[in-house]
């Protein structure tokens, strides 16, 4: 437990007892020494009676007391009121009790520096946690920053790819258009190969029918010929003997004839069946059904593949802007990185400000210490030391900022106007000299 | 490619400020303090930029840059400074130890870089 502190009225008594000890002895000392002269040499100088010598000389030796004890104290306690005129002419009230002040604000001020420790090592964790959280918040800054490198590689491959296949699209979609064109002119060449076709096997069958004639021909030839055979035979027969070689040939002329009438009967039948398989193929070949339905057909596939042909492009060309949107979204995302990174800066600035907190509590905490140190009991009897006040103290933190919104700060805490520094920083953040 | 020395008793800015500068198309080197630096500066380590912190435990940044220009390898060499400190008469000290210029925290990555290209001109 702290010893009770000397109040002030036991200061002045002990101080008083002291300095009048000292002064009565050397009054004392003084009377001694003076005696003689002063009944010897001065009491007949005077010419006074022995009565009044003696009144004169204690006054005397009094206000010399008097005087002696101010001069004492002034020499030991630097005023004549025994070290203690600012507590005497003190206008606050006084303790209700004298020993409040060792009872209770000593010991209490003797718990801040404690106190002020333990802040300040709340402080320091603060101070160490917030670094390494700004620390790991960089390393998985870095770590996205991989991930975006790695789409961005992707993103870059794949923009390369479909560069290739937009330019080979085209060269395939040229290769289509001129296949659809093929198809279109093999569709109106196919139509005209029909017609043509059509006519020409029309002009085989005119052809064929006109051989008939040339056949009918050639059988009334061949009927002449027997009716002729027929006349030669009679003849050779009228002729006897000598017309039998005639009769001979007379027949061979009717064989003949009639191998000719044979031969014209196939003839016939073979021109009609060709003329009926001409017919027949032509009526299939200039069915205009089935060219509808070719044509149709046809048309529809070029549709179809112009139809692809767009649909490919249009999914190339998405494909192209989509990889361009993730590209330039990877470059914002880049940008933001980079952005993000120059925000970590804020840890060093908060931690050079509460480091400039921490020494505000140590200068708090050692100037308690010395004030409960200059109440503690015996500290008016040691000889005063230099304590600096509150206030030097803080401006010394002061001094000591680096940081321009710590003095405004500190200036609006302590109410007093921002003054215009004449160190104040240029305007701007950024300098080059 | 250009190398800058970044240097600073912060683990977390020398991280964030380097990722900057690499991804800028720098070579970085590091030091965590100022007596690190001058020993590569001293072993002759080829740098084109040096930015340094102010306030760092030993030797500080002002001093560091003294020591530097001493160097005659880099008696030209721009010097950066990048502090929380924002005092003139700190700023007038850099100066006549031999700094190109001054950045206050926290900086962007834009103000750091156009002022870095402003200096490596």
């Amino acid at each position: 437990m702290t010893p009770l502190a000397s109040s002030p009225r036991r200061q002045i008594a002990a101080r008083t007892l002291a300095v009048q000890i000292s002064a009565a002895v050397l009054v004392a000392a003084l009377v001694y020494a003076l005696h003689g002269w002063f009944h010897g040499t001065l009491a007949p100088l005077l010419g006074l009676g022995a009565q009044l010598i003696d009144t004169l000389g204690t006054l005397g030796v009094v206000l010399f007391f008097i005087a002696l004890q101010r001069v004492i104290s002034t020499l030991y306690f630097n005023d004549a009121y025994f070290g203690l005129r600012e507590t005497i002419e003190d206008p606050r009230p006084r303790c209700n009790t004298d020993r409040l002040c060792d009872r209770m604000i000593v010991p209490e001020l003797r718990e801040i520096a404690p106190v002020n420790n333990l802040l300040i090592d709340q402080l320091h964790n603060v101070v160490a946690q917030t670094e390494k959280a700004a620390f790991d918040i960089t390393e998985r800054l870095h770590a996205v920053d991989a991930v975006i490198g790695e789409l961005q590689k992707v993103v870059t491959a794949a923009s390369v790819e479909t560069i290739g296949i937009a330019q080979s699209s085209e060269s395939r979609s040229t290769q289509n258009q001129q296949l659809i064109e093929r198809l279109k002119n093999f569709i109106h060449q196919r139509l005209d190969d029909t017609q043509r076709e059509a006519a020409e096997s029309k002009d085989v069958i005119t052809r064929t029918e006109s051989l008939k004639k040339l056949v009918e021909l050639v059988r009334a030839i061949s009927a002449q010929t027997k009716l002729l055979a027929l006349n030669a035979a009679i003849e050779a027969a009228r002729a006897g003997e000598t017309g039998r070689g005639f009769a001979v040939v007379a027949d061979e002329v009717r064989q003949l004839s009639e191998n000719t009438d044979t031969a014209v009967d196939k003839i016939n039948e073979g021109i009609g069946a060709v003329s009926t398989i001409i017919e027949s193929q032509h009526r299939t070949k200039v069915s205009h059904q089935r060219i509808d339905e070719e044509q149709k057909t046809l048309e529809a596939f070029a549709q179809q593949l112009e139809s692809l042909d767009q649909n490919y492009r249009q999914m190339v060309d998405k494909e192209h802007d989509v990889i361009a949107r993730i590209a330039e979204s990877g470059e914002e995302l880049a940008q933001m990185f980079v952005s993000a990174l120059a925000s970590v800066q804020f840890q060093d600035v908060t931690r050079q400000q509460i480091e400039h907190v921490i020494e505000g509590l140590k200068a708090v905490g050692t100037h308690t210490g010395a004030v409960a140190d200059a109440c503690a009991p015996g500290a008016c009897d040691r000889p005063p030391s230099e304590l600096p006040s509150l206030k030097q103290r803080m401006d010394a933190l002061y001094a000591s900022y680096v940081m321009e919104n710590q003095r405004d700060i500190h200036d609006r805490a302590l109410g007093r106007a921002t003054p215009r520094r004449q160190d104040a920083p240029a305007n701007s953040r950024i300098e080059l000299f | 490619m250009r190398t800058i020395m970044l240097v600073d008793d912060s683990a977390t800015i020398l991280l964030s400020i380097s990722s900057i500068l690499s991804k800028a198309g720098y070579g970085v080197e590091k030091a965590a303090n100022a007596e690190l630096a001058l020993q590569k500066f001293t072993a002759g380590v080829k740098v084109d930029l040096l930015i340094t912190d102010l306030n760092m435990p030993g030797m500080n940044g002002i001093e560091l840059i003294r020591e530097v220009r001493k160097l005659p390898a880099y008696k030209f060499m721009p010097i950066l400074f990048l502090t929380t400190e924002s005092q003139q008469s700190r700023k007038l000290e850099a100066k006549e130890a031999g700094a190109s210029g001054w950045i206050v925290k926290p900086a962007t990555a834009d103000e750091l870089l156009n002022t870095i290209k402003l200096v490596l001109k």
